[in-house]
């Protein structure tokens, strides 16, 4: 059937246990190259384990592929991308991942400031916010629907619920970790009220926020396609959703495929902001 | 002592509550710093140098005792007063320029860019105005440190072991700069340290300290012209006598 994935497998599992002797700049590109092509054998092994010869009522024997392989997923993804649809549920979901995000950072972050600096805050908040956040989103959505309708707003709202607890979390956190010297000297010399905020609570633990702001933001890439299941006709959620109950489950794989690389895109579009000289020094080990 | 009293500590008491018991970090405490002069506190780990210097820099307060500077009682930290602490007291997320500036804020921009620039020379780190901490050395850093607390022209400057995380040989030349600033600036300094040799070369007087309870154990005159070394006369019986002092015996 698949002899190419029989091959590869091999060689790429070779590739890894050489991994120590791959030269520096190579091994950047080669190994996530393998690891991936020996995912993209075994599913298609597997697919072909899973599938079964049929004798049809005019006698043909017929090969019934249960699951589409990868590349019939590649098929799907150049159909999809093709003819504009990618493009559009793409711009649709992210649309709602960067409002409801927006919307958690922008209510989540302060939140978060405040209750890393004042121990009453974190003693009001922190109960509420660590009962909120196991929740999972997909049992907001009956409220959703009730708050706000059958609508954009609605997806959005899941994801702001998915997103604002991690980032209130991951603020206080970074806020309750800024070490008491860079808040004594700043003391010293005068500064306090919102000045010490600006000037040092938030550039203290901003490199740690930067963090959970990748994690909230890997969290509400992840929901988009429960939040997607309200019905909304246009995004990647929608989209699986559409495939599947049009028994396209190669378009269903394509869209699986196209939401792990843009997730990829948005996780580095974030880790650029940790090269940033204001952030870099909580990175480096020095 | 011909200048008037800077600092006034009297019958000073500090207790730090524990789980179950309580910390005494200093006991019945009396100290009195000129104004101008160059003060070391010596002690091992645990004798309340820290906590002393803590008190005087107003970050906390006496459980018993005054503490004074100027003749008025200490109510908080001051710019007028600022410390220079081991490591990290400089921002990793600002340039060396907006760390000196730190407590220029509310001075015109064409002054502050001035005294700031002169600090940065000062301390010889001209050049390196963008840098951002994580880019020098400890030793920069810590000049980084004492530029932004001279930039302030402060009354006093406290100096928590300013040296103590830096390598023996910038060690050496940092302490040689301190004290040329000092000269030259001629505020009153207070420095904590753990190094005997630091403190003799450093110091008008030696306050020796003891742990448990934190206590004044013995105020040492040092006395000796600079630039001094262990060459110069009467150096040798000042070490023997801290050392002594210090129960290390030599």
């Amino acid at each position: 059937m698949s002899t190419w994935a029989l091959v590869a497998a091999p060689l790429a599992v070779l590739l890894l246990l050489l991994a120590r002797r791959l030269p520096e700049g190579a091994s950047r590109w080669l190994l996530p190259a393998a690891t991936g092509l020996v995912a993209v054998s075994l599913w298609q092994l597997w697919c072909d384990w899973k599938s079964y010869d049929l004798t049809g009522g005019d006698g043909k024997v017929r090969r019934i592929q249960v699951f589409p392989g990868p590349l019939d997923t590649l098929a799907g993804m150049v159909k999809l991308a093709s003819d504009g649809q990618m493009l559009r549920h793409s711009v649709a979901s992210l649309y709602r991942v960067a409002a409801g995000f927006g919307l958690a950072c922008l209510v989540g972050v302060p939140l978060g400031l405040w209750a890393g600096w004042s121990t009453r805050a974190m003693q009001a908040l922190n109960p509420l916010v660590q009962a909120l956040r196991p929740i999972s989103p997909i049992a907001w959505i009956p409220v959703a629907i009730l708050w706000f309708g059958i609508k954009d707003a609605s997806a959005i709202f899941l994801i702001f619920v998915a997103s604002i607890f991690p980032v209130v979390t991951g603020t206080m956190t970074a806020v309750r970790a800024i070490p008491q010297v860079y808040v004594r000297s700043a003391q010293n010399f005068g500064v306090r009220g919102f000045e010490l905020f600006r000037r040092v609570v938030f550039p203290a633990a901003l490199p740690q926020i930067l963090t959970s702001l990748r994690i909230a933001l890997g969290i509400a890439w992840m929901v988009i396609v429960a939040a997607e299941m309200i019905a909304v006709d246009q995004g990647l959620g929608y989209q699986i959703m559409d495939a599947r109950n049009a028994n396209n489950y190669d378009l269903v794989t394509a869209s699986m495929v196209f939401i792990g690389l843009i997730g990829i895109g948005l996780d580095a579009a974030l880790r650029r902001f940790e090269r940033l000289d204001e952030v870099r020094w909580g990175y480096s080990k020095q | 002592m011909n200048a008037p009293i800077k600092i006034d500590v009297r019958g000073v008491r500090k207790v730090y509550p524990l789980k179950k018991d309580s910390l005494v970090a200093l006991e019945s405490v009396d100290l009195q710093v000129a104004a101008g002069e160059f003060v070391c506190l010596l002690g091992p780990s645990g004798c309340g140098k820290s906590t002393l210097m803590n008190l005087v820099g107003g970050f906390e307060t006496p459980d018993a005792g005054v503490v004074e500077i100027d003749g008025q009682p200490v109510r908080g930290p001051d710019p007028r007063r600022v410390f220079v602490f081991q490591e990290y007291g400089i921002f990793p997320w600002a340039s060396v320029w907006d760390n000196v500036a730190l407590g220029l804020r509310e001075r015109p921009r064409d002054e502050q860019a001035r005294v700031v620039q002169r600090y940065i020379d000062l301390v010889g780190l001209s050049g390196f105005e963008k840098s951002f901490p994580s880019e020098l050395s400890g030793g920069m850093r810590q000049r980084v440190a004492v530029a932004r607390a001279l930039a302030v022209s402060p009354d006093i400057v406290f100096m928590d072991e300013p040296l103590g995380a830096l390598d023996s040989l910038t060690r050496l030349q940092l302490r040689a700069e301190i004290h040329r600033l000092w000269k030259q600036e001629g505020m009153t300094i207070l420095f904590v340290t753990h190094d005997v040799e630091e403190a003799l070369q450093l110091a008008d007087r030696i306050v020796v300290m003891s742990p448990r309870p934190g206590r004044i154990q013995e105020v040492v005159e040092v006395r000796l012209p600079h630039p001094r070394g262990s060459a110069t006369p009467g150096w040798a019986e000042k070490e023997a006598h801290l050392y002594k002092l210090l129960g290390v015996g030599r």
